[in-house]
Protein backbone atom coordinates (compact mmCIF):
# COMPACT_ATOMS: atom_id res chain seq x y z
CA UNK A 1 0.00 0.00 0.00
CA UNK A 2 1.83 2.86 -1.05
CA UNK A 3 0.78 6.92 -0.45
CA UNK A 4 -0.33 7.26 -3.46
CA UNK A 5 -3.31 4.12 -2.44
CA UNK A 6 -4.00 6.05 0.56
CA UNK A 7 -4.22 9.40 -1.35
CA UNK A 8 -6.88 7.95 -3.68
CA UNK A 9 -8.41 5.76 -0.75
CA UNK A 10 -8.92 8.79 0.89
CA UNK A 11 -12.60 9.18 1.19
CA UNK A 12 -13.37 5.37 1.94
CA UNK A 13 -10.65 6.17 5.01
CA UNK A 14 -12.73 8.93 5.98
CA UNK A 15 -15.88 6.87 5.79
CA UNK A 16 -14.65 4.12 7.54
CA UNK A 17 -12.74 6.71 10.32
CA UNK A 18 -16.54 7.27 10.90
CA UNK A 19 -18.12 4.23 10.62
CA UNK A 20 -15.41 2.80 13.37
CA UNK A 21 -15.62 6.33 15.10
CA UNK A 22 -19.57 6.38 15.52
CA UNK A 23 -19.31 1.96 16.61
CA UNK A 24 -16.79 2.56 19.36
CA UNK A 25 -19.20 5.73 20.56
CA UNK A 26 -22.14 3.56 20.57
CA UNK A 27 -20.75 0.71 22.17
CA UNK A 28 -19.37 2.95 24.91
CA UNK A 29 -22.98 4.67 25.35
CA UNK A 30 -25.07 1.29 24.96
CA UNK A 31 -26.57 2.72 22.26
CA UNK A 32 -28.13 0.32 19.58
CA UNK A 33 -28.47 2.12 16.43
CA UNK A 34 -31.20 0.16 14.90
CA UNK A 35 -33.75 -0.65 18.10
CA UNK A 36 -37.48 -2.21 17.36
CA UNK A 37 -38.35 -1.31 21.07
CA UNK A 38 -40.14 2.33 20.27
CA UNK A 39 -39.61 4.69 23.22
CA UNK A 40 -41.15 7.72 24.21
CA UNK A 41 -40.24 9.76 27.01
CA UNK A 42 -42.06 11.94 29.65
CA UNK A 43 -41.58 14.33 32.69
CA UNK A 44 -43.48 13.34 35.65
CA UNK A 45 -44.41 16.63 37.46
CA UNK A 46 -46.41 17.13 40.38
CA UNK A 47 -45.50 14.34 42.43
CA UNK A 48 -42.57 13.00 44.86
CA UNK A 49 -41.94 10.70 41.70
CA UNK A 50 -41.16 7.54 43.87
CA UNK A 51 -44.32 5.10 43.67
CA UNK A 52 -46.40 4.29 41.17
CA UNK A 53 -49.15 5.12 42.88
CA UNK A 54 -48.64 8.86 41.84
CA UNK A 55 -49.24 7.87 38.24
CA UNK A 56 -52.33 8.11 36.02
CA UNK A 57 -54.02 5.06 35.57
CA UNK A 58 -52.67 4.05 31.86
CA UNK A 59 -54.70 1.65 30.60
CA UNK B 1 14.77 3.80 -60.73
CA UNK B 2 17.68 5.29 -58.14
CA UNK B 3 18.59 4.63 -55.26
CA UNK B 4 16.33 5.39 -52.33
CA UNK B 5 13.59 6.69 -55.65
CA UNK B 6 11.35 4.11 -57.32
CA UNK B 7 8.76 4.42 -60.16
CA UNK B 8 5.09 3.52 -59.93
CA UNK B 9 4.29 0.31 -61.60
CA UNK B 10 1.10 1.82 -62.67
CA UNK B 11 1.86 5.57 -63.87
CA UNK B 12 5.44 5.91 -63.72
CA UNK B 13 5.71 8.62 -61.18
CA UNK B 14 8.80 8.75 -59.68
CA UNK B 15 8.41 8.01 -55.54
CA UNK B 16 10.76 8.66 -52.86
CA UNK B 17 10.92 5.62 -50.78
CA UNK B 18 11.38 6.59 -46.62
CA UNK B 19 11.88 3.10 -45.91
CA UNK B 20 14.61 2.34 -48.34
CA UNK B 21 15.58 -1.19 -49.38
CA UNK B 22 13.15 -2.32 -46.60
CA UNK B 23 9.95 -1.08 -48.24
CA UNK B 24 8.68 -3.86 -49.60
CA UNK B 25 5.12 -2.50 -51.05
CA UNK B 26 3.81 1.48 -51.41
CA UNK B 27 0.86 3.43 -52.97
CA UNK B 28 1.64 5.99 -55.27
CA UNK B 29 1.28 9.35 -54.62
CA UNK B 30 0.05 10.35 -57.75
CA UNK B 31 -2.21 7.04 -58.75
CA UNK B 32 -3.33 5.77 -55.07
CA UNK B 33 -1.95 2.31 -57.03
CA UNK B 34 -0.87 -0.11 -54.38
CA UNK B 35 2.61 -2.37 -55.87
CA UNK B 36 5.25 -4.64 -54.37
CA UNK B 37 8.79 -3.08 -54.61
CA UNK B 38 10.07 -6.48 -55.91
CA UNK B 39 9.43 -8.72 -58.73
CA UNK B 40 7.71 -11.54 -56.79
CA UNK B 41 4.53 -9.90 -57.41
CA UNK B 42 3.63 -7.79 -59.82
CA UNK B 43 -0.25 -6.77 -59.24
CA UNK B 44 -1.33 -3.76 -58.95
CA UNK B 45 -4.23 -2.93 -56.28
CA UNK B 46 -6.65 -0.06 -56.58
CA UNK B 47 -8.78 0.32 -53.83
CA UNK B 48 -12.36 1.52 -54.03
CA UNK B 49 -12.55 3.14 -50.44
CA UNK B 50 -10.49 6.28 -49.40
CA UNK B 51 -9.66 7.18 -46.24
CA UNK B 52 -7.72 10.06 -44.82
CA UNK B 53 -5.11 9.35 -42.52
CA UNK B 54 -5.52 11.37 -38.82
CA UNK B 55 -1.68 11.15 -38.64
CA UNK B 56 -0.68 12.17 -41.93
CA UNK B 57 2.55 10.19 -43.71
CA UNK B 58 5.95 11.39 -42.38
CA UNK B 59 4.35 12.51 -39.20
CA UNK B 60 7.06 11.87 -36.57
CA UNK B 61 5.83 11.42 -32.85
CA UNK B 62 7.48 9.97 -29.44
CA UNK B 63 6.00 7.06 -27.87
CA UNK B 64 7.94 5.33 -24.95
CA UNK B 65 10.16 7.69 -25.20
CA UNK B 66 11.28 6.71 -29.23
CA UNK B 67 10.80 8.62 -32.01
CA UNK B 68 8.48 6.63 -34.50
CA UNK B 69 7.95 8.08 -37.91
CA UNK B 70 4.38 7.19 -40.23
CA UNK B 71 5.04 5.01 -42.73
CA UNK B 72 2.12 3.76 -43.47
CA UNK B 73 -1.72 3.43 -42.89
CA UNK B 74 -4.12 1.05 -43.95
CA UNK B 75 -7.78 0.79 -43.08
CA UNK B 76 -8.91 -2.68 -42.45
CA UNK B 77 -12.52 -4.51 -42.40
CA UNK B 78 -13.54 -7.32 -40.27
CA UNK B 79 -14.53 -10.24 -42.62
CA UNK B 80 -17.32 -11.51 -40.70
CA UNK B 81 -18.85 -8.47 -38.60
CA UNK B 82 -17.71 -6.28 -41.20
CA UNK B 83 -16.63 -3.56 -38.45
CA UNK B 84 -13.32 -1.27 -40.13
CA UNK B 85 -10.52 -0.02 -38.20
CA UNK B 86 -7.53 1.98 -39.08
CA UNK B 87 -3.69 0.98 -38.40
CA UNK B 88 -0.66 3.47 -38.78
CA UNK B 89 2.74 1.66 -39.61
CA UNK B 90 5.59 3.19 -37.72
CA UNK B 91 9.21 3.10 -37.99
CA UNK B 92 12.07 3.51 -36.14
CA UNK B 93 15.74 2.99 -37.54
CA UNK B 94 16.87 1.38 -34.24
CA UNK B 95 13.55 0.11 -33.05
CA UNK B 96 12.03 -1.22 -36.22
CA UNK B 97 8.29 -0.65 -36.82
CA UNK B 98 5.57 -1.11 -34.48
CA UNK B 99 1.73 -0.12 -35.23
CA UNK B 100 -1.14 2.67 -33.49
CA UNK B 101 -4.55 0.67 -33.99
CA UNK B 102 -7.49 2.87 -33.92
CA UNK B 103 -11.11 1.84 -33.45
CA UNK B 104 -14.01 4.58 -32.98
CA UNK B 105 -11.12 6.92 -31.91
CA UNK B 106 -9.74 3.94 -29.15
CA UNK B 107 -6.12 3.99 -29.68
CA UNK B 108 -3.53 0.92 -29.14
CA UNK B 109 0.23 1.02 -29.51
CA UNK B 110 1.48 -2.45 -30.73
CA UNK B 111 4.28 -4.06 -31.48
CA UNK B 112 6.21 -7.14 -32.45
CA UNK B 113 7.28 -9.19 -30.05
CA UNK B 114 9.71 -12.48 -30.26
CA UNK B 115 8.58 -14.56 -27.59
CA UNK B 116 5.76 -16.71 -27.63
CA UNK B 117 3.72 -15.86 -24.01
CA UNK B 118 1.17 -18.75 -25.02
CA UNK B 119 4.07 -21.63 -25.87
CA UNK B 120 0.78 -24.16 -25.93
CA UNK B 121 0.27 -23.70 -22.69
CA UNK B 122 -3.14 -22.42 -21.40
CA UNK B 123 -6.77 -23.23 -23.03
CA UNK B 124 -7.57 -21.74 -26.53
CA UNK B 125 -9.00 -19.17 -25.12
CA UNK B 126 -6.27 -18.06 -22.39
CA UNK B 127 -3.20 -18.41 -21.31
CA UNK B 128 -1.23 -16.58 -18.39
CA UNK B 129 1.98 -14.79 -19.03
CA UNK B 130 4.38 -13.54 -16.27
CA UNK B 131 1.50 -13.41 -13.56
CA UNK B 132 -0.88 -12.29 -16.30
CA UNK B 133 -3.89 -13.97 -17.29
CA UNK B 134 -4.95 -12.96 -20.79
CA UNK B 135 -8.28 -14.10 -22.07
CA UNK B 136 -9.21 -14.45 -25.97
CA UNK B 137 -11.33 -11.39 -27.16
CA UNK B 138 -11.28 -11.93 -30.77
CA UNK B 139 -10.29 -14.00 -33.42
CA UNK B 140 -10.69 -12.98 -36.84
CA UNK B 141 -10.15 -12.45 -40.58
CA UNK B 142 -9.94 -9.12 -41.83
CA UNK B 143 -9.31 -7.56 -45.59
CA UNK B 144 -7.43 -4.27 -46.39
CA UNK B 145 -10.08 -1.58 -47.45
CA UNK B 146 -7.69 1.09 -48.11
CA UNK B 147 -3.99 1.60 -47.90
CA UNK B 148 -1.51 4.94 -48.19
CA UNK B 149 2.60 4.74 -47.62
CA UNK B 150 5.04 2.60 -47.46
CA UNK B 151 4.88 -1.07 -46.08
CA UNK B 152 7.93 -3.41 -44.80
CA UNK B 153 5.25 -6.10 -45.88
CA UNK B 154 2.96 -7.26 -48.58
CA UNK B 155 -0.04 -5.37 -46.18
CA UNK B 156 -2.55 -6.69 -48.59
CA UNK B 157 -1.55 -10.21 -48.81
CA UNK B 158 -0.36 -10.80 -45.45
CA UNK B 159 -3.72 -9.26 -44.15
CA UNK B 160 -5.90 -11.24 -45.75
CA UNK B 161 -4.34 -14.39 -45.62
CA UNK B 162 -3.70 -14.53 -42.20
CA UNK B 163 -5.68 -15.39 -39.36
CA UNK B 164 -5.56 -12.87 -35.97
CA UNK B 165 -6.29 -13.84 -32.61
CA UNK B 166 -6.05 -11.14 -29.57
CA UNK B 167 -5.97 -12.19 -26.31
CA UNK B 168 -6.40 -8.84 -24.10
CA UNK B 169 -5.65 -8.28 -19.95
CA UNK B 170 -6.30 -4.18 -19.85
CA UNK B 171 -4.32 -1.93 -20.95
CA UNK B 172 -2.46 -4.86 -22.17
CA UNK B 173 -2.94 -7.11 -25.48
CA UNK B 174 -1.22 -10.07 -27.22
CA UNK B 175 -1.89 -10.34 -31.17
CA UNK B 176 -1.18 -13.52 -32.75
CA UNK B 177 -1.06 -13.61 -37.17
CA UNK B 178 -0.90 -17.27 -37.75
CA UNK B 179 -1.07 -17.61 -41.98
CA UNK B 180 0.04 -20.92 -43.46
CA UNK B 181 3.83 -20.40 -43.31
CA UNK B 182 4.23 -17.99 -40.66
CA UNK B 183 3.30 -16.72 -37.22
CA UNK B 184 3.98 -13.44 -35.69
CA UNK B 185 3.36 -12.44 -31.89
CA UNK B 186 2.81 -8.80 -30.91
CA UNK B 187 1.87 -6.52 -28.08
CA UNK B 188 -0.28 -4.44 -27.18
CA UNK B 189 -1.45 -1.11 -24.73
CA UNK B 190 -4.16 1.10 -24.98
CA UNK B 191 -3.18 5.08 -25.68
CA UNK B 192 -5.61 7.37 -24.85
CA UNK B 193 -6.59 9.89 -27.69
CA UNK B 194 -4.81 12.51 -25.40
CA UNK B 195 -1.85 10.61 -25.10
CA UNK B 196 -1.76 9.80 -29.03
CA UNK B 197 -2.38 13.73 -29.73
CA UNK B 198 0.46 14.59 -27.10
CA UNK B 199 3.14 12.08 -28.74
CA UNK B 200 2.47 12.95 -32.53
CA UNK B 201 1.84 16.87 -31.57
CA UNK B 202 -1.75 16.90 -32.80
CA UNK B 203 -4.12 18.59 -31.87
CA UNK B 204 -6.88 16.36 -30.10
CA UNK B 205 -9.77 17.44 -32.39
CA UNK B 206 -7.82 16.02 -35.56
CA UNK B 207 -8.26 12.73 -34.17
CA UNK B 208 -11.41 10.58 -34.05
CA UNK B 209 -13.61 11.51 -31.64
CA UNK B 210 -13.76 8.42 -29.51
CA UNK B 211 -16.70 6.65 -28.34
CA UNK B 212 -17.52 4.06 -26.23
CA UNK B 213 -14.51 2.02 -24.14
CA UNK B 214 -12.47 0.64 -25.82
CA UNK B 215 -11.53 -3.31 -25.03
CA UNK B 216 -8.07 -2.55 -24.06
CA UNK B 217 -8.89 0.39 -21.93
CA UNK B 218 -7.81 -0.32 -18.14
CA UNK B 219 -10.09 0.50 -15.24
CA UNK B 220 -8.83 3.36 -13.84
CA UNK B 221 -8.92 4.34 -10.45
CA UNK B 222 -6.00 5.91 -8.08
CA UNK B 223 -5.76 2.63 -5.78
CA UNK B 224 -4.90 -0.37 -6.09
CA UNK B 225 -7.29 -3.02 -5.25
CA UNK B 226 -5.21 -4.87 -2.74
CA UNK B 227 -5.21 -1.66 -0.75
CA UNK B 228 -8.76 -1.48 -1.15
CA UNK B 229 -9.26 -4.66 0.35
CA UNK B 230 -6.56 -4.52 2.47
CA UNK B 231 -7.89 -1.26 4.41
CA UNK B 232 -11.37 -3.18 4.47
CA UNK B 233 -9.92 -5.85 5.89
CA UNK B 234 -7.93 -3.51 8.76
CA UNK B 235 -11.76 -1.65 9.08
CA UNK B 236 -13.15 -5.19 9.90
CA UNK B 237 -10.27 -5.82 11.56
CA UNK B 238 -10.31 -3.51 14.25
CA UNK B 239 -14.43 -3.43 14.87
CA UNK B 240 -13.94 -7.17 15.65
CA UNK B 241 -11.80 -6.32 17.78
CA UNK B 242 -13.60 -3.87 19.56
CA UNK B 243 -17.02 -5.95 19.67
CA UNK B 244 -14.84 -8.55 21.34
CA UNK B 245 -13.46 -5.95 24.17
CA UNK B 246 -16.99 -4.23 24.33
CA UNK B 247 -18.47 -7.78 25.23
CA UNK B 248 -15.64 -8.76 27.58
CA UNK B 249 -16.49 -5.37 29.12
CA UNK B 250 -20.39 -5.52 29.49
CA UNK B 251 -21.60 -6.57 32.88
CA UNK B 252 -24.74 -7.95 31.87
CA UNK B 253 -25.88 -7.62 35.54
CA UNK B 254 -29.29 -8.56 36.22
CA UNK B 255 -30.85 -5.74 38.25
CA UNK B 256 -34.08 -6.71 38.63
CA UNK B 257 -35.93 -10.27 37.89
CA UNK B 258 -39.41 -11.23 39.24
CA UNK B 259 -43.02 -12.89 38.55
CA UNK B 260 -46.30 -11.05 37.95
CA UNK B 261 -49.28 -12.65 38.69
CA UNK B 262 -52.86 -11.48 37.68
CA UNK B 263 -54.09 -12.50 41.10
CA UNK B 264 -52.17 -9.90 42.57
CA UNK B 265 -53.72 -7.00 40.69
CA UNK B 266 -56.21 -5.37 43.30
CA UNK B 267 -57.48 -2.11 43.48
CA UNK B 268 -54.16 -0.88 41.32
CA UNK B 269 -53.93 -2.31 37.67
CA UNK B 270 -50.90 -2.05 37.37
CA UNK B 271 -47.50 -3.73 39.09
CA UNK B 272 -44.15 -1.68 40.83
CA UNK B 273 -40.92 -3.15 40.43
CA UNK B 274 -38.64 -2.77 43.47
CA UNK B 275 -36.32 -0.09 43.09
CA UNK B 276 -33.03 -0.92 41.66
CA UNK B 277 -29.38 1.07 40.83
CA UNK B 278 -27.79 1.22 37.40
CA UNK B 279 -24.18 1.84 38.36
CA UNK B 280 -22.70 2.80 35.23
CA UNK B 281 -24.12 5.97 33.50
CA UNK B 282 -25.27 5.73 29.82
CA UNK B 283 -25.45 2.08 29.41
CA UNK B 284 -28.09 -0.65 27.84
CA UNK B 285 -30.85 -2.06 29.82
CA UNK B 286 -32.27 -5.42 28.48
CA UNK B 287 -35.81 -6.33 29.41
CA UNK B 288 -36.52 -10.43 28.91
CA UNK B 289 -40.43 -10.87 29.06
CA UNK B 290 -42.43 -14.23 29.01
CA UNK B 291 -45.42 -15.33 29.59
CA UNK B 292 -46.96 -18.90 29.13
CA UNK B 293 -49.00 -18.11 26.44
CA UNK B 294 -50.84 -21.18 24.12
CA UNK B 295 -52.73 -19.86 21.59
CA UNK B 296 -53.18 -16.71 23.29
CA UNK B 297 -51.23 -13.37 23.10
CA UNK B 298 -49.89 -10.91 26.22
CA UNK B 299 -49.46 -7.17 26.14
CA UNK B 300 -47.99 -4.78 28.86
CA UNK B 301 -46.49 -1.18 28.49
CA UNK B 302 -43.99 -0.78 30.76
CA UNK B 303 -43.05 2.83 31.98
CA UNK B 304 -38.85 3.23 33.25
CA UNK B 305 -39.37 6.13 36.15
CA UNK B 306 -35.64 7.70 37.48
CA UNK B 307 -36.78 7.98 40.86
CA UNK B 308 -34.27 11.24 41.22
CA UNK B 309 -35.57 13.22 38.23
CA UNK B 310 -39.10 11.79 37.09
CA UNK B 311 -38.11 10.69 33.84
CA UNK B 312 -40.05 7.99 32.32
CA UNK B 313 -39.12 6.09 29.43
CA UNK B 314 -42.57 4.23 28.38
CA UNK B 315 -42.29 1.37 26.04
CA UNK B 316 -44.28 -1.74 25.18
CA UNK B 317 -44.18 -5.29 24.12
CA UNK B 318 -46.69 -7.99 22.92
CA UNK B 319 -46.26 -11.31 23.06
CA UNK B 320 -48.23 -13.93 21.04
CA UNK B 321 -47.83 -17.76 20.27
CA UNK B 322 -50.32 -19.89 18.25
CA UNK B 323 -50.06 -23.26 17.23
CA UNK B 324 -52.08 -25.49 15.56
CA UNK B 325 -52.42 -28.73 13.44
CA UNK B 326 -53.18 -28.44 9.57
CA UNK B 327 -53.39 -30.55 6.54
CA UNK B 328 -51.18 -33.48 8.22
CA UNK B 329 -48.57 -31.06 9.66
CA UNK B 330 -48.19 -29.15 12.60
CA UNK B 331 -47.67 -25.15 12.59
CA UNK B 332 -46.82 -22.65 15.29
CA UNK B 333 -45.99 -18.89 15.17
CA UNK B 334 -44.69 -16.27 17.47
CA UNK B 335 -43.17 -17.00 20.76
CA UNK B 336 -43.65 -16.44 24.21
CA UNK B 337 -40.79 -14.63 24.90
CA UNK B 338 -40.33 -11.34 24.13
CA UNK B 339 -37.36 -8.59 24.83
CA UNK B 340 -37.13 -4.99 24.76
CA UNK B 341 -33.75 -2.72 24.47
CA UNK B 342 -33.54 0.26 25.74
CA UNK B 343 -30.50 2.61 24.69
CA UNK B 344 -27.97 4.99 27.05
CA UNK B 345 -29.78 4.87 30.25
CA UNK B 346 -28.42 7.42 32.73
CA UNK B 347 -27.00 6.03 35.79
CA UNK B 348 -29.40 6.28 38.74
CA UNK B 349 -32.40 4.52 40.89
CA UNK B 350 -34.99 3.17 38.58
CA UNK B 351 -38.24 1.21 39.47
CA UNK B 352 -40.28 0.06 36.46
CA UNK B 353 -44.36 0.28 36.62
CA UNK B 354 -46.46 -2.48 34.34
CA UNK B 355 -49.66 -2.02 33.00
CA UNK B 356 -50.20 -5.65 31.75
CA UNK B 357 -53.30 -6.97 29.44
CA UNK B 358 -53.72 -10.69 29.75
CA UNK B 359 -55.38 -13.01 27.11
CA UNK B 360 -57.75 -16.13 27.96
CA UNK B 361 -55.28 -18.75 28.66
CA UNK B 362 -51.90 -16.95 30.85
CA UNK B 363 -52.48 -15.18 33.61
CA UNK B 364 -48.80 -14.59 34.49
CA UNK B 365 -45.48 -13.05 33.14
CA UNK B 366 -41.95 -12.84 34.34
CA UNK B 367 -39.67 -10.25 32.99
CA UNK B 368 -35.33 -10.48 33.60
CA UNK B 369 -34.04 -7.26 33.44
CA UNK B 370 -30.09 -6.93 32.51
CA UNK B 371 -28.18 -3.79 32.54
CA UNK B 372 -25.19 -3.38 30.30
CA UNK B 373 -25.46 -5.83 27.59
CA UNK B 374 -23.14 -5.96 24.28
CA UNK B 375 -25.25 -4.91 21.35
CA UNK B 376 -24.30 -7.41 18.42
CA UNK B 377 -26.29 -5.78 15.90
CA UNK B 378 -23.92 -2.32 15.20
CA UNK B 379 -21.32 -4.82 14.87
CA UNK B 380 -23.15 -6.62 11.74
CA UNK B 381 -24.56 -2.88 10.34
CA UNK B 382 -21.12 -1.40 11.11
CA UNK B 383 -19.51 -4.64 8.84
CA UNK B 384 -21.88 -3.95 6.42
CA UNK B 385 -21.08 -0.11 5.98
CA UNK B 386 -17.72 -0.74 5.39
CA UNK B 387 -17.81 -3.19 3.14
CA UNK B 388 -20.56 -1.06 0.84
CA UNK B 389 -17.72 0.77 -0.68
CA UNK B 390 -15.50 -2.57 -2.20
CA UNK B 391 -19.08 -4.05 -3.06
CA UNK B 392 -19.45 -0.78 -4.75
CA UNK B 393 -16.37 -1.35 -6.62
CA UNK B 394 -16.38 -4.55 -7.55
CA UNK B 395 -20.51 -4.04 -9.15
CA UNK B 396 -19.37 -1.27 -11.09
CA UNK B 397 -16.01 -3.22 -12.19
CA UNK B 398 -17.96 -5.72 -13.38
CA UNK B 399 -20.62 -3.60 -15.15
CA UNK B 400 -17.62 -2.73 -17.06
CA UNK B 401 -15.84 -5.80 -17.58
CA UNK B 402 -19.72 -6.89 -19.25
CA UNK B 403 -19.81 -3.83 -21.31
CA UNK B 404 -16.13 -4.55 -21.84
CA UNK B 405 -17.13 -8.51 -23.54
CA UNK B 406 -20.77 -7.47 -24.51
CA UNK B 407 -19.01 -7.62 -28.15
CA UNK B 408 -16.69 -10.61 -28.02
CA UNK B 409 -17.58 -13.71 -28.59
CA UNK B 410 -15.58 -15.22 -26.21
CA UNK B 411 -16.79 -13.48 -23.28
CA UNK B 412 -16.69 -14.66 -19.68
CA UNK B 413 -19.55 -13.28 -18.76
CA UNK B 414 -21.92 -14.13 -21.40
CA UNK B 415 -23.13 -17.57 -22.59
CA UNK B 416 -25.36 -18.02 -25.81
Amino acid sequence: MTIDDLKGLKFFILFGLIIFGSFIYAGATGWKWVNFTKTQKEKTTGTRATRGVYYRYHK
Amino acid sequence: MTGDNINCKKCGTTLQRRGKAMTLAMTCQSCNAYFRTGPWNKDIDNFVHSALPALPIGTKGKIENVVYEVMGFVVKQETKYHYKWREYLLFNPYMGFAFLSEYEGNWNFIWPVEENPKDNIGSETSFTYKEQKYLLYQKYRAAVLFAKGEFFFDVVDITASTVNYEFIAPPFLYGLEISDDSMLWTKGEYLSPNEVAAAFSVPINMLPPKQGRSYTQPIVTNFSEKSLLNLTGVFLFLILLSQFLFNQLASEKVVYQGKFELVQLSDQKFFVTPSFTLAENLTSLEIDIHSPVDNDWFYAEFSLLNEANGEEIIFSKEIQFYKGYEDGSSWSEGSTRGSAFLSSIPAGTYHINIYPEFGFTAKSFSMVVKHDVPIYSNYFIASFCLLLFPIGFYIRKRIIEGNRWSESDYSPYHSE
